[in-house]
């Protein structure tokens, strides 16, 4: 099992010229609002009139409305509501169920974090690389424009895959570390051996918005095991004996799709947005028809 | 119970290796193949449900292995084709010994008989039983263990014979034979009389039953009992004269211009035959006089109108007499001369003879077969056979045997003959150029009284005949019986249909089916003809076999073959809903 993969694996150049692609079709759909556009809560320099307040020293003498002053006699600065932009944190699921079978998982979360981040970048917002296993550590942070993309995406091709998966305990560091509040991406297939309500309660102390996208294979609702299998869990080791039969298989598609329904039903009580990804189709394109159809708008 | 197919320490055997074999494919199944997955979550929900199999709990299915075992099993006891018999046939070895004479040729009845012998056939364990054919040769149609299915194939080309039975011989036989701790049941399908003699005389441990139910004769049958041929009593030489019997019914019995009279395929005038005046309740006797003695072949029919078929043809090959041409010496005796005229085989000639008749040292007749006369001085033995190097494979001491059985030497006074001639008498024989005879010229003269002894005609033409190599020959040959006379000659040699040699080492009887080719050594083919009473008049009808013989009852045999095969399905079906339902691993 890999345990890390080049820029040369995960970037093509065909990717990234996939990437421009992307960040027009966001910025058209961005016309309603950018998915990350958030107001200020700081009064400065903007060009919607907000409100007056009285000059102290140190004020620009620019914003003095001389109008008032030409009429009561006092000085007025007049307030202007600023716009800021919404930076982006992008944690990738770097744990080594990511990497089993030749990466493909990993490989796709990489180039989802990627595209999130560059659409992100080409709207002059920051981003923020995040990656967590059975750790969590900000590798980059406040990366912004065009120029940043390609240092970004060597951010994500230095990534080494952790063990295990420990989102729960990831998102609760995350959150000591008083980020500025922001868009949080989480990428991941979500097998956390603690389940899904150890992340639920964890996602619910994130101060930030949350897009949660979930990384799958076909492989995942539908394993092709048959007959007399000992399965390892890659991240912990741990063996179950299995005796495939119609009826284990028919119960193992029952607690996936059991498992996606929670999952869903826990980005909807968390008001966080749920993608769901094939990671062996081109990602690209998945997000480009995720945004055309509006899934993003959250 | 018993096994058709297998005994039963090999069913156990089978049993026990399938449970083996199947304990272990349950530990085998248990070695899985690993393989590494991103998560446990789904397949432990799936597992706690359906735990697998492991070597530690190897019989947590343990319904499913005895589920599995039991098809098994079933089907190994289906290849090994129980049969459930009574216990009273547990220590019997069976014999089963079907008749394939002449008389079951009766319409249907051969069919009949083999309806009731493979019915009983599959009551009985295959390790303890055997089929015997009783035809012109007795013939293993079924061994013990052999699957019975093999006596349908062997049958294919079985049709009765045109033999008398052979029963009571295959009886003599096979009632000689002991088995350690078995009994022996024989039981007979077929008509053949068996004599209360036999049945008497049977040793313990040994029982005769009758397997075929008995039928009535309702219809009538006359068939061909005797033909024969014996010298012409007219004296002619190259003439035989005829005898020929038929029994059966007053209704059948045909008169003699009625029957059908050939020789080499050419009718003989329908007044050859002339049947006895004499009253005979039993049948009616035909003669024909002064047949030709050439070597035909004499066939004779009658009405096949009636029950049975093979006794209504009958052949015989008639000899080959030939006069003997015979040139004498005018030195010997004129005795000598009046001897050989008397003998109607014999024509005294002057040139190109058969036999010479001459004093040793004489030239006369050239290089033929000669009877030579010699000085005692000149020969020790008295009689003295010489034989061409090329006279055949057989030996010298054969050779010396037959002649001396043909010329009746073995016969002469020997002892009067040395006392008379002060000196040993010696019979020898030796290689020469031509078959010769030489006997001391001194046996013509007064002194040993031999010329005017009532032998020396007979001695003479025994010994011209010898010469002449003139055989003797069987007057009838009736299949299964004996010989009619010992043989004479060089041993018949018996060839079947095929022209394979038959081993006739022992036997005292025309061990052959009517109507088959068999030759005598170089001679003419013989023909061997049915001519038995027994079968013409119906066997079925002999009372002697009614009180001795039991009728086998019906065994009703079960077999359980298609229970198991049902079984099993059932078994299959029942796993592989279990398998669908999810209950089966």
């Amino acid at each position: 099992m890999s345990t890390a993969l080049s820029f040369d694996e995960l970037f093509d150049p065909d990717f990234l010229n996939s990437l421009t692609h992307l960040s027009i079709t966001a910025r058209r759909v961005a016309a309603g609002g950018r998915f990350g556009e958030k107001l200020s809560r700081d009064l400065g320099a903007g060009v919607e009139f907000k409100d007056f307040r009285s000059y102290v020293p140190g004020d620009d003498l620019r914003r003095i409305d001389w109008n008032i002053y030409n009429r009561l006699g006092r000085v007025f600065l007049r307030l202007y509501e600023e716009q800021q932009d919404l930076p982006l944190y992008v944690m990738p699921d770097v744990s080594a169920s990511m990497y089993l079978d030749d990466a493909v998982r990993a490989r796709a979360t990489l180039r989802a974090s990627l595209a999130m981040a560059a659409i992100s970048m080409n709207q002059n917002d920051s981003a923020g690389l995040v990656p967590f296993g059975d750790d969590v550590e900000i590798v980059a942070k406040g990366h912004s424009g065009k120029a940043s993309i390609m240092r970004f995406a060597r951010h994500l091709a230095g990534l080494q895959a952790q063990t295990e998966t420990d989102l729960a305990t990831s998102l609760n560091k995350l959150n000591s570390l008083a980020l500025r509040p922001g868009l949080l991406v989480i990428v991941s297939d979500f097998f956390d051996p603690a389940g899904l309500q150890g992340i639920g309660k964890a996602l619910g102390r994130i101060r930030h918005k949350l897009l949660l996208i979930q990384v799958a294979l076909k492989s995942d609702a539908e394993p092709d095991l048959q007959g007399e299998v000992r399965v390892r869990d890659c991240e912990t080791g741990e063996t179950v004996d299995l005796a495939i039969t119609p009826a284990v298989l028919k119960r193992y598609r029952k607690a996936y799709e059991d498992f996606c329904n929670e999952l869903t039903a826990m980005a909807k009580q968390r008001r966080a947005g749920l993608l769901r990804l094939d990671a062996e189709d081109d990602v690209v394109t998945q997000l480009a028809t995720l945004f055309e159809a509006g899934s993003l708008a959250a | 119970m018993g096994f058709a197919n297998l005994t039963p320490l090999a069913v156990a055997g089978g049993l026990a290796a399938l449970a083996a074999i199947l304990y272990g494919l349950q530990r085998l199944r248990t070695r899985f193949r690993e393989r590494e997955v991103a998560t446990l979550l789904f397949w432990k929900v799936a597992l706690n449900e359906s735990p697998a199999r492991t070597l530690t709990h190897r019989f947590r299915h343990l319904w499913a292995y005895l589920l599995i075992l039991a098809i098994c099993s079933l089907l190994w006891l289906a290849v090994a084709e129980p049969e459930w018999r009574d216990e009273a046939q547990g220590e019997s070895f069976y014999v089963l010994l079907l008749d394939g004479s002449a008389g079951m040729a009766r319409d249907g009845r051969f069919e009949a008989v083999l309806a009731d012998l493979e019915a009983d056939l599959d009551s009985l364990s295959p390790d303890r039983r055997q089929v015997i054919w009783s035809g012109a040769r007795a013939e293993t149609l079924l061994l013990p263990g052999e699957h019975s299915m093999l006596l349908q194939q062997r049958l294919a080309d079985k049709q009765p014979e045109a033999v008398p039975s052979s029963i009571e011989r295959q009886l003599a036989q096979l009632t000689s034979v002991r088995r350690e701790g078995l009994a022996t049941e024989i039981r007979l399908y077929g008509d053949a009389p068996v004599s209360a003699a036999l049945l008497d005389g049977l040793p313990d441990g040994v029982s005769v039953l009758q397997g075929s139910s008995s039928v009535a004769l309702d219809e009538g049958n006359a068939g061909i009992t005797a033909l024969g041929v014996e010298q012409a009593a007219s004296g002619d030489w190259e003439a035989v004269d005829l005898l020929l019997r038929i029994e059966g019914d007053e209704a059948y019995l045909p008169a003699a211009d009625e029957i059908e009279l050939e020789v080499d395929g050419s009718p003989l005038p329908a007044d050859t035959l002339l049947a006895d005046t004499s009253a005979d309740t039993r049948g009616r006797t035909y003669r024909a006089f002064d047949l030709p003695a050439e070597g035909g072949l004499l066939s004779v029919a009658i009405d096949p109108r009636d029950a049975l078929p093979l006794d209504n043809r009958a052949k015989l090959r008639l000899p080959r007499q030939q006069t003997i041409r015979v040139q004498l010496s005018d030195a010997l005796p004129e005795i000598m001369a009046i001897v050989l005229r008397a003998d109607s085989a014999i024509e005294l000639v002057s040139s190109n003879p058969d036999v010479v008749i001459r004093n040793r040292g004489e030239s006369l007749g050239g290089e033929v077969a000669a009877l030579e006369f010699v000085d005692a001085e000149m020969q020790p033995q008295a009689f003295l056979l010489g034989y061409p190097e090329h006279a055949g494979s057989s030996d010298a001491g054969t050779l010396l045997r037959d002649a001396l059985q043909q010329i009746g030497l073995d016969n002469i006074d020997a002892t009067s003959l040395a006392e008379a001639a002060q000196r040993p008498v010696e019979v020898a024989m030796r290689p020469d150029d031509e078959w010769t005879f030489s006997i001391w010229r001194e046996l013509l003269s007064d002194e040993y009284n031999f010329v005017q002894s009532r032998s020396f005609p007979l001695f003479i033409a025994q010994s011209v005949r010898w010469l002449a190599g003139v055989q003797k020959w069987y007057p009838y040959l009736a299949a299964g019986r004996p010989l009619p006379m010992p043989s004479v000659g060089s041993a018949p040699v018996f060839i079947d249909a095929e022209g394979m040699p038959l081993d006739t080492v022992g036997v005292d009887f025309v061990p052959a089916g009517a109507g088959r080719l068999y030759r005598a050594g170089e001679g003419e083919p013989l023909e061997v003809a049915l001519l038995d009473r027994v079968t013409t008049a119906g066997g079925g009808s002999n009372a002697l076999r009614s009180d001795s013989l039991g009728v086998l009852g019906g065994d009703a045999a079960r077999n359980g073959l298609l229970w198991l095969l049902l079984l099993a399905l059932t078994g299959l079906l029942l796993e592989w809903w279990l398998y669908r339902q999810g209950r089966m691993p």
